[in-house]
């Protein structure tokens, strides 16, 4: 059976099947418990599995995040909630230097089966300390995965391979599409870590992005076909780490033009590395135009509304942006 | 002999006799003597095949600090799960860990622990409960609580102990996990061998309070503060130790000793007087042991050659075995 279903509840579904199939998944983080958690993403699992299997946390992200990935050295599967993944900052050894390396340094000998959920993302005036896109960097840590669903149905199959997968996840939740629904099957299903996922068939242009941008990429798309006939592919990578770059370049091989649209910061984002695997190939010879990326201005995230809104990747920029690769501007 | 010195969760101090079973077993006494012999033999070889261009790297020795480290862990059951340091030789000798397998991972070799992905910091060995070795200082107090919390999670009767050094009681971290292993009631035994220094700096220049065994109060914590260079107190200590961590109660314990050899292969003892270490060398843990078995003609000067003997054998097949073993090759990552 399919119905319709929030990022938030797919989410929320995919923990509570994955808890029912295996007795060594639990969720840790703060006010995972009766609050619900802050994103209301845990609901009401804690009713369902007790506060053994749901456990609040005192306010220490290091403790808890480091605990996580000692529970899961010794066998079990820690899910943690991070309110949102500005937050790493205060625990980032645990990730950095503990989770990512382990299995590495022990030669193979310890696995580290950990997810940690963060909420990312702006859009909601949290303002500078609650509102980043920070994935670029957690794809530089060698030793961790990087998965970043953008829609109901890819959150819980991603959700449910992650929890499932050996390795430390970092699972990017756009927190400003909790709500947006999508249909999801009631059966628990996986979608593979790597394999990006072609949202919208085109000739045209590829539309190369993840996360929160990829409802403003699909509106895009909808605009340049109504109002100037072209045709755009739009590709939702869903995981940074591992990269599904054949899906990246057979795109891009159909269509020769390319825009790569994330809602991070431009400079020194993940897109300069999609760009780089894309220059890499023959196919830089054979592009119509030259590769066009789009992110943040390289600010902090402002608080007013207006400036938070003229600080992210905007409809109309990439709209001009896309235009001007088709020299219709 | 030194007492145990018991300082309950509210301040209050009491003294506890050794475990008379520790004290009665020669047997045990032997073996704890030849280990620490062992380990200390390991950390001359180590050092020696360094200087002499063998290994790349650095070290970071523990010599002087035996009692600490092979009593506490002899306290152990092979279920029970350490998390080691950055000067985790002993430690890792005394959960058994195979000295080939270590002369190996130095040497960079396939046969080494970890394959030569990990080196001197870094020895790890499941099979025998040493789950992590960390080059971060207070990095294991927030895994160790973790490792308890699974151990209790899966009803095992097992304990885990993160050991960290004096410096590392100021790491954010540790006090992030006394509290919560002490709100959640897990069975860690926080083993904190004070060697006196982090690097250079000396406790009085680096703690608020130089009283150690008063951090745990403020988390509601017990803690035992010994005399870490008896081995047979470290011993006692880590049975009591581990005891209360079995009934999930989680202890501090603290082992009071001396790092003789430097920090690493950087120092250049530009912190401390020769006259302090001479002073610590006259109280080697290991001397203290023999002298004591002598005087109780337990063992003789023709045994102690036998076991000096079997210990160069050992430490020489090891290095061998090492030293033959071919390169590590590249990680399947
Ligand atoms: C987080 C962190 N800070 C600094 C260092 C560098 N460092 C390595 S060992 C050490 C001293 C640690 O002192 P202590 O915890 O007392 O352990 P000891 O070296 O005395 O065994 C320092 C500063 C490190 N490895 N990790
Ligand atoms: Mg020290």
């Amino acid at each position: 059976m399919v119905r319709k279903l929030s990022i938030r509840l797919a989410l929320r579904e995919a923990m509570r099947q994955e808890m029912e199939n295996d007795e060594t998944v639990f969720i840790m983080g703060e006010d995972v418990g009766v609050y619900q958690g802050v994103n209301q993403v845990t609901g009401n699992l804690v009713y369902e599995f007790g506060s053994e299997r749901v456990m609040d946390t005192p306010i220490s992200e290091t403790a808890f995040l480091g605990a996580a990935v000692g529970a899961a050295m010794q066998g079990l599967k820690p899910i943690v909630e991070l309110q949102v993944a500005d937050f790493i900052s205060v625990c980032l050894d645990p990730l950095l230097n503990q989770a990512a390396k382990i299995r590495f340094m022990s030669g193979n000998q310890i696995n580290v089966p950990m997810v940690l959920r963060a909420a990312f993302g702006a859009g909601l005036g949290a303002a500078a300390q609650h509102s980043q896109s920070l994935e670029a960097f957690f794809c530089h840590i060698p030793g961790i995965k990087v998965v970043m669903p953008a829609t109901a149905y890819d959150a819980k199959g991603l959700l449910i391979s992650s929890i499932r997968d050996t390795e430390p996840i970092v699972f990017l939740e756009p927190r400003a599409l909790y709500s947006d629904e999508s249909k999801v099957p009631i059966m628990p299903y996986t979608i593979p870590l790597g394999k990006a996922d072609v949202k919208r068939k085109g000739k045209d242009i590829s539309i190369i992005t993840y996360g929160s941008m990829l409802p403003v990429c699909l509106e895009l798309s909808f605009i340049l076909e109504k109002n100037y006939q072209i045709d755009c592919e739009v590709v939702d990578l869903r995981s940074l780490q591992p990269l599904d770059t054949d899906a990246i370049l057979n795109s891009v091989a159909k269509t020769k033009r390319v825009i790569i649209v994330h809602e991070a910061v431009q400079f020194a984002g993940f897109g300069a590395e999609i760009a780089a695997h894309i220059s890499q190939t023959d196919l830089i010879y054979e592009l119509k135009s030259p590769i066009r990326r789009v992110g943040a201005k390289f600010t902090p995230i402002p608080f007013a509304k207006h400036l938070e809104e003229s600080t992210l990747p905007q409809l109309k920029n990439l709209l001009t942006e896309i235009l001007a690769m088709f020299e219709l501007t | 002999m030194s007492k145990i010195k018991f300082v309950e969760a509210n301040g209050d101090v009491s003294f506890r006799e050794l475990d008379s079973s520790v004290l009665q077993d020669f047997q045990l006494q032997k073996k704890l003597l030849y280990t620490m012999k062992l380990a200390r033999a390991f950390e001359e070889k180590a050092n020696e095949l360094y200087a002499t261009g063998f290994i790349h790297g650095t070290l970071h020795l523990g010599i002087g600090q035996e009692a600490a480290a092979i009593g506490s862990t002899a306290a152990m059951a092979l279920e029970d799960k350490i998390l080691i340091t950055h000067r985790g030789h002993l430690e890792a000798i005394g959960k058994g860990m195979s000295i080939a397998s270590m002369f190996s991972e130095l040497l960079g070799k396939e046969s080494g622990a970890s394959k030569g992905y990990g080196g001197s910091m870094h020895m790890i060995d499941p099979t025998k409960g040493i789950l992590h070795a960390n080059g971060i200082v207070g990095a294991n107090a927030p895994l160790s609580c973790g490792i308890a919390l699974a151990l209790k999670k899966q009803k095992k009767v097992a304990i885990a102990t993160c050991y960290l050094g004096d410096g590392a009681m100021n790491e954010g971290a540790y006090s992030e996990s006394l509290n919560l292993a002490s709100l959640w009631k897990l069975p860690v035994v926080f083993a904190t061998v004070n060697n006196k220094y982090g690097m250079s700096t000396p406790i009085h220049k680096s703690h608020a309070n130089t009283d150690l065994a008063q951090r745990g109060i403020a988390f509601n914590l017990p803690t035992i503060d010994i005399d870490g260079n008896c081995v047979l107190t470290v011993c006692s200590a880590m049975k009591l130790a581990r005891e209360f961590a079995l009934k999930n109660q989680p202890v501090i314990l603290i082992l009071n000793t001396y790092r003789i050899s430097g920090h690493s292969r950087s120092d250049k003892n530009r912190y401390r007087e020769d006259s302090e270490i001479l002073d610590w060398k006259k109280r080697c843990p290991i001397k203290r042991l023999e002298n004591s078995l002598l005087e109780q003609k337990q063992i003789n000067q023709v045994d102690i050659e036998k076991i000096d003997l079997k210990i160069k054998n050992e430490i020489n097949s090891a290095v061998q075995a090492a030293q033959l073993s071919e390169l590590a090759k590249e990680i399947q990552w």
